[in-house]
């Protein structure tokens, strides 16, 4: 009976924890790695006072900290299912669940990683820092506080009356809400389990009303001073709001963990659970086994897989170690891309000297980010963007603009490191360097830029940044992209004027992808001095070619077209004269798997993709 | 008081969690010993902030400093002495306490031997274990100043930021050791809707029970505390551009001019500034608290005003201005960002009457735009006689113009100059005298181009300054650790008494409406 009492509940978890470490190594790698670069610990104590500003900071800073171990994802696995171990265990012990209903400790585990895994874009807007482990750390503690309050009880109701108050003023301040919460759970453990009196009952209930409406108001008014009054019962948990939209759907982890505790203490104590006949008893296990594999429905139903999410990532990474080759494969691979894919193919391709020919060898796209809230390319890989076509002064601005408003991170850092290097602010980027070396996993990475501290000459030679000092403009001029990257930097990026032959096939590209034909009339013929002895990359030929066609300002007659642009575009117009009548998508399947991977086919039937 | 604990707890607590290095540091000041041999080196010490030969006033708080580069493994020792006062100190930051550097300085105005007992400075040596020993730096010195400085410092933190803008606070800051308080914070009115944005917090002659400041967009308002009287005034009328921008207290009476200003920002593309900030229109108002009434004082078209100063006696109110002219048929605006540039601002000066409430005719006093300069934020010191402005090559957003320097100049003869003792290869911009007009703080960015630190400088009454010297912090890398910058530093002569809570309560309510009155 021991064994089956133990046994049950010890292999269930075990078993859900290894699955759950399995599916997010196997799965979940580049997400968790991604998070731990939107996340920030520092080990200063400037770091640390700057967290403990509002209630709840210390969940922030213990979930800041173990956030970095995600930077290796089996580490950072590990955290959470350690996390999540350590969570049912006290759980166990706080409410001295029967075997029986030992799939109820399922809940924290499927409330953490639905909380971890089911925010898809969301992870770019999270305000809150140590987010990924703020559920697990934060219901320990409250779980601890209540397992205490058990352990007080049969003893004199004003112990836990002391307690009560003890909890909510030490736990308030360091967890936030949870604090509080344990407070909630005392109090129904209280009515539910202890043979106290009603008034003492009613005593407690009100001692613990009074610290939940208290201390959160004695905290508002004198100690901290930055969280609005509104706000003070709720801290700890994120904010998933955006202008006056709330999305509840992401609150739904922490009712079911709260969810899972009410249940806990008004499930039977398991003694009278052995009182049970034998059929009660099997009841009871059929229920809890439900309840278990509801549970893993839920979670699994939950758990973001958005393709386009989960490629965007890898390709960011990529792009972090100029891995071209991987982030073209990576594109290959995107049935329905997203801009920012469709984007960063295209520096790929650039970078790695192949836009010339390949440009439009893969198919373009407009597929918006499966979010409900409102994102922007600036957001996501924007700023990489921006920094690789030389317009650090823009990376730098989204850089500061996410850090004022998500938080300071990683990867904002690692990009004003390189912003500043390249705009020859020595000091600046001595700066961030110094801020790297006091993270756990970034500073040997940080180390490597310090010998280009003052050194122009090694930056231009520098694998990453060498060929960004190529295609920064010559000029300087005042705009605003007003949140939309894509068009702003076509933009700007076709008005360069360069003599640098990598410079010039920036601009040559931005201005193809502009579609504007005085302005790539003057970027072709930018590149074909920039490049005198080099046969024309054939795209740049079929945008010349039917563009001298389309307007006779520029006489193509002497231009030395290969036969093949040439008769693509011939058949290409005949093909057109066939489809008339057709509807645009009709032509695209018609057109496609002959004239796809040309730019008269880009022209003339990709149009209207949204950027964001 | 609360809040004081917490933050020591806070204290106690980081230098128990935080770095083990830290702790190494601690235990290594526990029984610093300089060194009884060494080799002297001919160079200074490398130290961040660089206290070498600056001065600073007799009350201010010890000079925290530490030997870069941070990260080096080094063993440092350094001994601050003056007479027979000795102060050593272990490892790369020397961090001397308040009541030690008192000691010091106390011995440093005792004077030397001579009959004239001139202050003596104080000598800073830095020896540090090389691999080939001990080495001492070639040692520095701190002069100290009999004048003293107003005690405390007020300034709003914010990142040095373009559009979005989340947590901002109103800081304060006791010069004499090294207690900081917030004022207010934006994040006690904010809601995820709606942000709200704070600025140009200001003082009727640093007396901190007369304040004003603005908040933005959430229960916006002008929140105004007059002898401990809290209101939240609408300064927006239908007659003016705005609600009141950069504020100038009258002296003495309850007055307090604005400008009122639409202000623009864009972004360069290459240009290390990174950001212009610029006005498309603007203009100057006074408003009277006790009638709660706006009056117009500037507002030609073609003449953008703005950051309007009292003299010292109030009879005086100085203000820049640049004349600009449309030329072009494109939209004012954008002939605006193509000519930003031609944005150049002059100094001018009205006289005002404060029985009537009336000014006299404008008069330039310093015309910089005829020198191809744009003078902005002037500030006359105490005495009436010196004149410190900030002055770029365009624009009135000098905070952003790598080129901006201080300039000072005799209000006598308007003979303006750059004050080079002062000055850096990066900006220098807000600025403003101490109550007693011996010191200046003014805002740099010489750290590192974009984050803006407060400096503070003494000035003689012959107008020469001295070397100026970076606020300094507990922890002296603070400033490098920090992310935010330290916005429009005022001298106060004591700390903001009201809680962030109750300024919070203030602005929650409604504003009253100032009425526009026409003269």
């Amino acid at each position: 009976m021991f064994m089956k009492k133990l046994l049950y509940p010890l292999l269930l978890c075990v078993a859900a924890l290894v699955a759950a470490y399995v599916v997010m190594v196997s799965y979940e790698s580049y997400y968790m790695a991604h998070v731990e670069k939107l996340s920030l610990f520092l080990y200063t104590s400037l770091f640390l006072s700057q967290k403990l500003v509002v209630a709840g900071g210390m969940l922030s800073y213990v979930g800041a900290w173990l956030t970095q171990f995600l930077y290796v994802p089996w580490q950072g696995a590990l955290a959470v299912c350690v996390l999540c171990g350590l969570l049912m265990l006290v759980m166990q012990q706080a409410f001295r669940l029967s075997y029986l209903w030992a799939p109820l400790l399922l809940a924290p585990l499927a409330a953490v990683l639905m909380s971890d895994f089911m925010l898809g874009y969301w992870v770019y807007l999270i305000k809150m820092p140590g987010y990924f482990f703020g559920l697990s750390v934060g219901s320990i503690t409250g779980l601890l506080a209540v397992w205490a309050f058990r352990l007080l009880i049969g003893r004199h109701w004003w112990l836990r009356a002391v307690w009560m108050v003890l909890a909510g003023a030490v736990l308030y301040p360091l967890v936030g809400c949870y604090g509080l919460v344990a407070l909630v759970l005392m109090t129904a453990m209280e009515w539910r389990l202890s043979a106290a009196s009603i008034a003492q009952k009613a005593m407690l209930t009100t001692v613990a009303v009074v610290v939940v409406l208290a201390v959160p108001l004695v905290c508002y008014r004198y100690v901290y001073d930055q969280t609005p009054i509104e706000s003070i019962w709720w801290c700890g948990i994120p904010l998933f709001a955006q202008g006056d939209q709330t999305f509840g759907e992401y609150y739904l982890p922490y009712y079911l963990m709260l969810g899972a505790c009410l249940l806990a203490v008004f499930l039977p104590v398991p003694r009278k659970e052995q009182k049970k006949g034998k059929a009660l008893q099997w009841a009871t296990a059929a229920a809890g086994i439900v309840l278990g594999a509801a549970l893993v429905y839920v979670c699994n139903e939950h758990w973001y897989r958005d393709e386009n999410f989960h490629k965007e990532i890898q390709m960011e990474a990529a792009v972090e170690e100029c891995d071209w080759d991987e982030v073209l494969g990576l594109a290959a691979t995107a049935s329905n891309p997203t801009r920012q894919i469709v984007l960063y193919k295209y520096l790929a391709l650039f970078k790695s000297g192949r836009i010339g020919k390949e440009m439009y060898d893969l198919p373009d796209g407009g597929a918006l980010p499966d979010c409900p809230a409102v994102l922007h390319l600036v957001q996501l890989g924007g700023q990489h963007l921006y920094l690789q076509y030389g317009m650090q002064n823009f990376c730098y601005r989204w850089c500061v603009e996410d850090g004022v408003e998500f938080g300071w991170r990683v990867k904002n850092l690692r990009l004003m490191l390189r912003c500043a290097l390249l705009n020859h602010e020595w000091n600046l980027a001595q700066k961030f360097i110094d801020m790297l070396r006091q993270t756990r996993n970034h500073a040997q990475w940080a180390e490597e830029y310090q010998p280009l501290v003052g050194h122009p000459e090694l930056i231009a030679k520098h694998k990453e940044l060498g060929p960004i000092t190529h295609v920064k403009g010559s000029y300087s001029v005042l705009a605003s992209d007003q949140s939309l990257i894509e068009k702003f930097m076509l933009t700007v990026l076709s008005s360069h004027t360069t003599d640098d032959p990598i410079g010039a096939e920036l601009v040559l590209v931005s201005a193809i992808q502009l579609k504007d034909i005085q302005v790539f009339w003057r970027a072709f013929n930018q590149y074909a001095i920039t490049h005198p002895d080099e046969l024309m990359p054939r795209v740049y030929q079929e945008v010349a070619y039917l563009y001298g066609h389309l307007e006779n300002g520029v006489d193509i007659s002497r231009m030395p077209f290969e036969q093949s642009v040439k008769d693509d575009y011939e058949g290409f117009m005949a093909l057109g004269e066939k489809c008339k009548g057709m509807t645009e998508a009709q032509m695209r399947s018609v057109f496609y798997p002959k004239y796809g991977r040309t730019f008269y086919y880009n022209y003339f039937l990709v149009r209207g993709l949204r950027t964001y | 008081m609360i809040s004081k604990i917490t933050e020591r707890c806070v204290t106690a607590l980081s230098s128990v969690i935080c770095p083990l290095a830290l702790g190494l540091v601690l235990v290594g000041c526990s029984s610093p010993q300089v060194p009884a041999s060494y080799k002297d080196g001919k160079a200074l010490p490398d130290i961040y902030p660089d206290y070498v030969g600056v001065t600073v006033p007799v009350n201010m708080a010890p000079l925290h400093f530490q030997l870069m580069p941070v990260n080096a493994q080094t063993e440092v020792v350094t001994r601050f002495h003056c007479g027979e006062e000795e102060i050593v100190c272990g490892g790369r930051q020397a961090m001397p306490s308040v009541s030690d550097w008192q000691r010091l300085v106390a011995a440093a105005l005792k004077g030397d031997a001579s009959q004239t007992k001139k202050p003596m400075p104080i000598t800073v040596e830095v020896f540090e274990n090389k691999t080939d020993g001990w080495v001492r730096h070639k040692p520095f010195q701190v002069s100290v100043s009999p004048d003293s400085i107003d005690s405390w410092l007020s300034y709003r933190l914010i990142s040095p930021s373009y559009v979005a803008f989340e947590e901002l606070t109103i800081n304060q800051r006791c010069l004499e050791n090294f207690d900081e308080r917030v004022i207010y914070n934006n994040m006690l009115c904010s809601e995820e809707a709606e942000g709200q944005c704070i600025n140009c917090h200001s003082y009727q002659k640093g007396n901190p029970n007369r304040m004003q400041f603005h908040a933005r967009l959430n229960h916006g308002g002008t929140l105004i505390n007059y002898d401990g009287k809290l209101r939240k005034v609408n300064l927006k009328t239908d007659s003016t551009l705005s609600a009141g921008v950069y504020p100038a207290w009258h002296p003495t009476l309850p007055f307090i001019a604005y400008s009122t200003n639409i202000t623009r920002q864009m972004f360069h593309t290459l240009d290390v500034n990174k950001v212009e900030v610029f006005d498309t229109q603007s203009d100057l108002i006074l408003y009277d608290l006790e009638r709660n009434e706006v009056i117009n004082v500037e507002n030609s078209p073609l003449e953008f005003e703005v950051f309007p100063t009292w003299s010292p006696d109030g009879r005086w109110l100085y203000y820049c201005s640049a004349h600009f002219e449309q030329q072009d048929t494109v939209k004012f605006e954008a002939e605006l960002i193509r000519r930003y540039q031609d944005l150049k601002y002059s100094i001018y000066r009205k006289p005002f009457d404060p029985e009537k409430r009336t000014f006299g005719p404008s008069e330039m006093v310093f015309d910089a735009a005829s020198q191809g300069l744009s003078a902005t934020l002037p500030r006359i010191s105490p005495d009436g006689r010196w004149l410190m402005l900030s002055v770029g090559s365009w624009g009135c957003f000098h905070i952003w113009h790598r080129d901006a320097d201080l300039w000072i100049g005799d209000v006598a003869t308007m003979e303006m100059h750059p004050w080079k003792e002062v000055n850096s290869t990066h900006t220098e911009a807000y600025h403003t005298w101490s109550s007693n007009g011996r010191w200046i703080v003014f805002s740099s960015r010489r750290d590192d181009g974009n984050f803006t630190r407060p400096f503070f400088a003494h000035v003689d009454k012959d107008g020469h300054a001295t070397k100026p010297f970076e606020l300094p912090t507990d922890n002296p890398d603070r400033h490098r650790q920090l992310l935010k910058s330290y916005n429009i530093p005022e001298f106060m002569l004591g700390p903001v008494t009201i809680s962030p809570q109750s300024f919070a309560d203030a602005l929650k309510g409604e504003p009253s409406q100032a009425t526009f009155v026409s003269k």
